[in-house]
């Protein structure tokens, strides 16, 4: 039995009449892992299950084969949870903001940790001003910094990179690339950029049903023979666009590159195309809106 | 301990709690200024004061006349006698009501009769008497009268027997009365001991400070976004419900000291200090035209014994305002919300006590005395802020057959309220922490 073993099984949760994760199963050990959906796929919720937030409506989580519920305050004390939105108090400092959550965390002396983890997310500079003056990307940080402050061994985060700018969208990829050390990370992601920063296993949710898992290199591999490209000038998009089902388009100088999924060719002069990330997010949330 | 430390540190580095303490020293100093006479110069209070200022021979002297109006009346005036009718009936006491009415009617443009309904009753009563003997003599036939009734009916009646024991037992521990001791130091004691007509305000006051001070203390975790990473830590559900919980009740035991202590400095400064702490708690009597007498107590108890248990009382009443602020907080996600329905329930319970302790007017007074409206006065734990009426006499209800003090029960309603909404504040921080 590995240290980090994480068991979802069978997991469903419904609000009133909205089923909104609905049968999901998977083990999870040591390294990143992306759940990737659009809007209102069930990741938060998902995640808030994992966290210990919300009771399944069926179904259990177990870590190391112990129902995490039962754990209590163990579970909680190896979780590290970042929410999409965290919040803070606007007139606590960062440093005392994860003073305070180390406090909540039954950390004493946290103080040579907390240093560490300004450093860590580049915040020590700006670690006496007030919460209330941070930007996004450095309230963000901050979560991030205080979920890492008991060194969990599983950490929870939810669409960490949503609503910065891309250098802080960099700086947040690059530092889950430095955690996956000896821990298990989810992390909820809504584009395919944010599968950059996992090497680890995908799992595509949609409608509260997970829909595959699987390292990206696989996925791809799934997709061989089903992805399709036809080249036509730009002129006739209009035409194609109307006449033929095609997933996505890509504009390249006076030609346009249409991609489409399936296990026939779209059209006749289709050729089978090379397999992207981004074609395994489109083969499977095609039509989503969000 | 840590966790206290910073949700208390948390708390009163708020503007609201600063507001709040701002509002309450201003009040209280007010209200000290009051008690001292010293802002309304054309109040009972202050003309008595202004008069012992400019050493007012006159009206000391009315008032020690008032004081013994058993001297007044009858001549026949002995310790052993003046006790044992004032172990019986409560009739030299509305003597003095009467007599006191009279002197402030003669006070030219200030009181008018409407303003002291209860001593128009026993106006006729008294015009028609010369003598003591004959106004004793009128209502000692209404007495006997409903003491033959009372005895015919309850024949066997074992909680009757009950009751005349246990009063027995008390009046024969309490001390003896030297009823014309009615020195100033003394009234030093009794001047701030309850709520009357003039502090009404001061509650509404307090309900308000303790809401400024508390709404926010659960509701901040929703405004600020901040529960969610709080409920998935080690300690952000049981242990900090707990430490909040200890902040709210260390605030109200805050906002207790303040409500007793500024009053109780002011008054001490102005006049040197205090005399009659040891004195019984039977000497305070009701001259000065305040509605206290705990002449009737049947509780040993000196003026200082006193004067503590009617500030834990109050104290406890604080901490069923700060219970009320925390199950607000907790159900509602603003703390405007829940500051709105603090406020309002705790101002409600204060004017349904207010009505139902005959405050109000006679309706209420007729309210007060029945069955229902009785027991509601008893279990509402603002009636508490009169703590006098628990006091000022052999004040009994039945219980299973059995007489029981009604401060007690009244205490007894009032710490279960409290634990009540204590619990229901922390299922739903439980249900909202994992829902």
């Amino acid at each position: 039995m590995p240290e980090c073993h994480l068991s979802i099984c069978n997991v469903s949760r419904k609000y009133g009449r909205l089923q909104a994760v609905s049968h999901v199963s998977a083990e999870l050990t040591e390294g990143v892992y992306t759940l990737l959906g659009p809007n209102g796929a069930g990741k938060t919720t998902l995640l808030s299950i994992l966290a210990d937030l919300l009771r399944p409506s069926s179904g259990r989580v177990c870590w190391n084969d112990r129902e995490v519920h039962s754990m209590g305050r163990e579970y909680r004390r190896l979780l590290g949870y970042l929410p999409q939105k965290p919040g803070f108090y606007p007139d606590f400092t960062g440093r005392r903001m994860l003073e305070y959550f180390a406090c909540l965390q039954d950390i004493r002396k946290p103080g040579r940790r907390i240093e560490e983890l300004l450093e860590l997310v580049h915040l020590r500079e700006d670690a006496e001003r007030c919460c209330g003056t941070y930007s996004a990307g450095m309230l963000r940080r901050l979560g991030m910094a205080a979920a890492l402050l008991s060194d969990p061994k599983l950490l929870l985060l939810d669409e960490p990179t949503c609503g910065l700018d891309p250098e802080e969208q960099h700086c947040i990829r690059k530092l889950i690339g430095q955690l996956s050390g000896g821990r298990i990370v989810l992390l909820a992601a809504h584009s395919i950029s944010d599968l950059e920063m996992t090497a680890g296993q995908v799992l595509f949710l949609r409608q509260g049903r997970l829909l595959a898992a699987d390292t990206p290199e696989q996925l791809c591999k799934s997709l061989e023979g089903k992805v399709w490209i036809v080249r036509f000038p730009l002129e006739k998009l209009g035409e194609y666009a109307e006449k033929h089902p095609f997933s996505c388009y890509r504009e390249s100088g006076s030609f346009c590159t249409a991609v489409a999924y399936g296990d026939v060719p779209p059209v006749p002069d289709a050729v089978p195309g090379t397999p992207e990330l981004e074609d395994v997010y489109l083969y499977y949330f095609a039509g989503e809106k969000g | 301990m840590k966790l206290y430390r910073w949700v208390l540190w948390r708390t009163v580095r708020t503007k609201r709690f600063l507001i709040a303490v701002v509002l309450l020293v201003l009040c209280m100093l007010w209200s000290g200024l009051d008690s001292m006479g010293l802002l309304d110069r054309f109040s009972y209070s202050s003309s008595v004061m202004a008069a012992s200022d400019q050493e007012d021979e006159s009206l000391f002297q009315r008032n020690w006349e008032i004081s013994n109006v058993f001297l007044r009346y009858s001549g026949e005036y002995s310790p052993q006698k003046q006790q044992e009718l004032e172990l019986e009936y409560d009739v030299l006491n509305l003597m003095l009501r009467a007599a006191d009415y009279r002197w402030l009617l003669s006070q030219p443009g200030k009181y008018s009769a409407s303003m002291l309904y209860d001593q128009e009753v026993l106006i006729p009563i008294l015009a028609q008497c010369d003598t003591y003997s004959s106004f004793y003599a009128s209502t000692e036939g209404v007495v006997e009268q409903a003491q033959r009734i009372r005895e015919n009916a309850d024949a066997q009646d074992s909680y009757t027997e009950r009751e005349a024991a246990m009063l027995l037992r008390a009046y024969d521990r309490h001390y003896p009365l030297p009823f014309y001791n009615t020195v100033p130091s003394v009234m030093l004691v009794h001047r701030y001991l309850n709520v009357n007509h003039r502090t009404v305000w001061l509650v509404f006051v307090v309900i308000l400070v303790m809401g400024l001070m508390l709404c926010g203390l659960f509701s901040s975790e929703h405004e600020t976004g901040s529960y969610m990473m709080v409920f998935s830590s080690v300690r952000g559900r049981g242990s900090l419900f707990a430490a909040k919980l200890a902040v709210a009740m260390t605030v109200a035991v805050f906002v207790s000291l303040l409500t007793i202590g500024i009053p109780a400095l002011m008054l001490g400064i102005c006049y040197g200090g205090y005399q009659g702490l040891s004195a019984p708690v039977q000497t305070l009597s009701s001259t000065f035209g305040e509605d206290v007498t705990l002449r009737m107590c049947p509780f040993r108890l000196t003026n200082l014994e006193y004067l503590l248990l009617a500030a834990g009382i109050r104290t406890l009443i604080l901490c069923f305002f700060a219970a009320v602020c925390v199950c607000c907080s907790v159900l509602a996600k603003k703390h405007r919300f829940a500051l709105w329905c603090a406020s309002g329930i705790s101002a409600g319970l204060f004017v349904l006590a207010v009505y139902f302790n005959g405050g109000a007017d006679a309706y209420s007074q007729a309210a007060s005395r029945q069955g229902v409206s009785d027991m509601l006065r008893l279990v509402n734990p603002c009636g508490l802020l009169w703590p006098s009426a628990f006091f000022s006499d052999f004040d009994v209800t039945a219980l299973g057959g059995y007489p029981v003090y009604r401060i007690w029960i009244a205490l007894l309603c009032t710490i279960l309220s409290i634990v009540l909404l204590v619990l229901m504040s922390y299922f739903f921080y439980r249900r909202r922490s994992n829902a």
